[in-house]
C-alpha cells in the first residue's frame, strides 16, 4: 500500500506508518475504503512533492509545478489536435465560398493558437536550456537516462510504423484505407498509440530533467507566463474546434460523415466527439495549472 | 463574512489542531495519537490523513520526532507547537464566547418557548 507514496517519502515516514497500518488493523485484511484512503494520501504526497498542491514548497515550485501540469495538459491536447488536423484534411474543398466563413475562421483561429503554443513551448525549452547542459555537464545523464532511452524507443517505434503506414497505404484504394476494420486499421490503432506514448515519454522525459534543474527566478517566471498563455489558448482552441463542427454540419455534413456532396447524413461524427472530449479534458487540466501558476505568482513577485 | 488579511481561521476538527492537541498530553507515536484523538475529540483520523498532517507538521517545526528503537517514532509538541496551538485556542475560545454571547442576547429578545430570532428573516 506504501507504493501510492513517493520514495523520498517512504524513506522518512514508510517504517511508522507501516507500522500504524498494522495496528489498525490489528490482523484483519485492509478494506477498500481503508486502502484508498491510503492511495489518495500518497498520491496527495507525490503531487505536494511536484509543487502541484499545497502551500508547503516554495512559491518558485508552486509556480514551476502549476507550468508542469499545463506542459502535461498540453501534451494530452497535441493528441486529438493531431486527430482533428487528420479529420479536417481539405476541409475547405468541400464547402461551398458563400459558407466558408464562419468555418475559416474558426479553423484558422484554431492553427494560429495551436502554433503560438508551440511557440511557446520551445521558448520554455529554451529558456531552460543552458541550465540542464549545465545539469548534464555536471553528470546529470543518469538522473534522466532511462526516462530518454523509453522516450527514444517510443520514437522510434513510431516512426517504424508510420514509414510502414505510409507504404501501405501507397497500395490501397481510398475505399480499403477508410473503411470497415482490417489489418490497416489496426496498425493505424497501433501507430495512435505509440504517438500517444511517444508525446507522453517525452513529456515525462522534459519533466524529469526540468525537476533536476536550479532554474532562477527569471527562469521561472517566464516558463509560468509561457504556461499562462498555453493555458489559455487550449479553451479557445477547444470552442473554435466545436464551432468548426457546428458550421461544417450545417454548411456540409457529407464532409463529416465521408458521404457524398450534397446528401443530408447525422452532423454527430464520433471521431470528432472523442477528440472535442479529449480537447475538453485537457483543457480543464490546463485550467488547473494555471490557477496554480496564477495563485503563486503574487508570492513569486515579492521573492 | 470576509477574512481579515493575515489571520487564520482554526477548526477544532483540524487534523493539525488534533494532532497538537494530542500532544499537548505528552508525546505519542501514530496509533496512539489515533486512539488519543478519537477518544476526547470523536474523530476518526486514518493512517493517511494523520501522517500527512504529520508530515506538515513536521516541516513547519510544530513537532518534533524523538528518537525510538521500535518503528512506532513518538512525535512531541515543539516550543513552535505550543505558542500555535495557544494561538488556535485563544481564536477557538473567543468564537465560542461570540457565539455564546449572540445566543444569550436572541434569547432574552425572543418569547419563551420560541426559536431565537434570525436576522434578515421574518419572524
Amino acid at each position: 500500500m506504501l507504493r501510492w507514496y513517493p520514495a523520498a517519502w517512504r524513506a522518512r515516514y514508510g517504517d511508522e506508518l507501516g507500522a500504524m497500518i498494522e495496528d489498525d488493523l490489528e490482523g484483519k485484511p485492509p478494506t477498500v475504503g481503508f486502502r484508498w484512503s491510503i492511495a489518495r494520501s500518497g498520491m496527495g504526497e507525490r503531487l505536494r512533492g511536484a509543487g502541484l498542491a499545497g502551500d508547503s514548497v516554495s512559491p518558485s515550485e508552486r509556480v514551476r509545478g502549476g507550468a508542469f501540469t499545463v506542459l502535461c495538459a498540453f501534451a494530452l491536447f497535441v493528441i486529438p489536435g493531431a486527430g482533428f488536423a487528420k479529420i479536417s484534411e481539405h476541409w475547405d474543398q468541400s464547402i461551398t465560398r458563400g459558407s466558408r466563413h464562419l468555418p475559416a475562421v474558426s479553423f484558422n483561429l484554431l492553427a494560429s493558437l495551436a502554433g503560438a503554443c508551440a511557440v511557446a513551448v520551445m521558448l520554455g525549452a529554451l529558456a531552460v536550456l543552458p541550465t540542464f547542459l549545465r545539469f548534464m555537464r555536471d553528470g546529470g545523464w543518469p538522473a534522466i537516462r532511462r526516462r530518454v532511452i523509453w522516450a527514444v524507443a517510443a520514437t522510434l517505434a513510431t516512426a517504424a510504423t508510420t514509414v510502414a503506414l505510409a507504404v501501405w497505404a501507397r497500395h490501397l484504394t481510398d475505399h480499403q484505407r477508410n473503411t470497415g476494420f482490417g489489418w490497416y486499421q489496426l496498425l493505424f490503432v497501433v501507430f495512435v498509440i505509440l504517438f500517444a506514448s511517444t508525446i507522453a515519454t517525452w513529456s515525462a522525459a522534459a519533466i524529469s530533467a526540468t525537476r533536476h534543474l536550479n532554474l532562477g527566478a527569471g527562469q521561472v517566471k517566464v516558463a509560468g507566463s509561457l504556461a499562462i498563455v498555453v493555458a489559455v489558448s487550449m479553451p479557445v482552441m477547444t470552442a473554435a474546434a466545436a464551432v468548426w463542427w457546428g458550421s461544417m454540419a450545417t454548411a456540409a455534413p457529407w464532409f463529416l460523415a465521408g458521404t457524398a456532396p450534397g446528401s443530408s447524413p447525422s452532423p454527430l461524427a464520433t471521431n470528432l466527439l472523442v477528440v472535442l472530449m479529449l480537447m475538453t479534458i485537457a483543457s480543464a487540466v490546463g485550467l488547473l495549472g494555471l490557477l496554480r501558476v496564477v495563485r503563486s505568482w503574487r508570492l513569486l513577485r515579492s521573492v | 463574512m470576509a477574512r481579515t488579511a493575515g489571520t487564520k481561521t482554526h477548526r477544532p476538527n483540524d487534523p493539525p489542531i488534533l494532532i497538537l492537541t494530542s500532544l499537548a498530553g505528552g508525546p505519542k507515536h501514530g496509533h496512539a495519537l489515533s486512539k488519543d484523538i478519537q477518544g476526547f475529540a470523536g474523530v476518526v483520523l486514518g493512517p493517511g490523513a494523520l501522517y500527512g498532517a504529520i508530515t506538515r507538521l513536521e516541516e513547519r517545526g510544530l513537532i518534533e520526532p524523538l528518537e525510538s528503537d521500535d518503528r512506532r517514532r513518538p512525535y512531541r509538541i515543539s516550543a513552535a507547537g505550543s505558542a500555535y496551538l495557544a494561538e488556535a485556542v485563544v481564536n477557538m475560545q473567543c468564537l465560542a464566547d461570540e457565539g455564546a454571547r449572540r445566543l444569550a442576547m436572541a434569547n432574552r429578545v425572543s418569547a419563551p418557548g420560541r426559536a431565537p430570532r434570525i436576522a434578515g428573516y421574518p419572524a
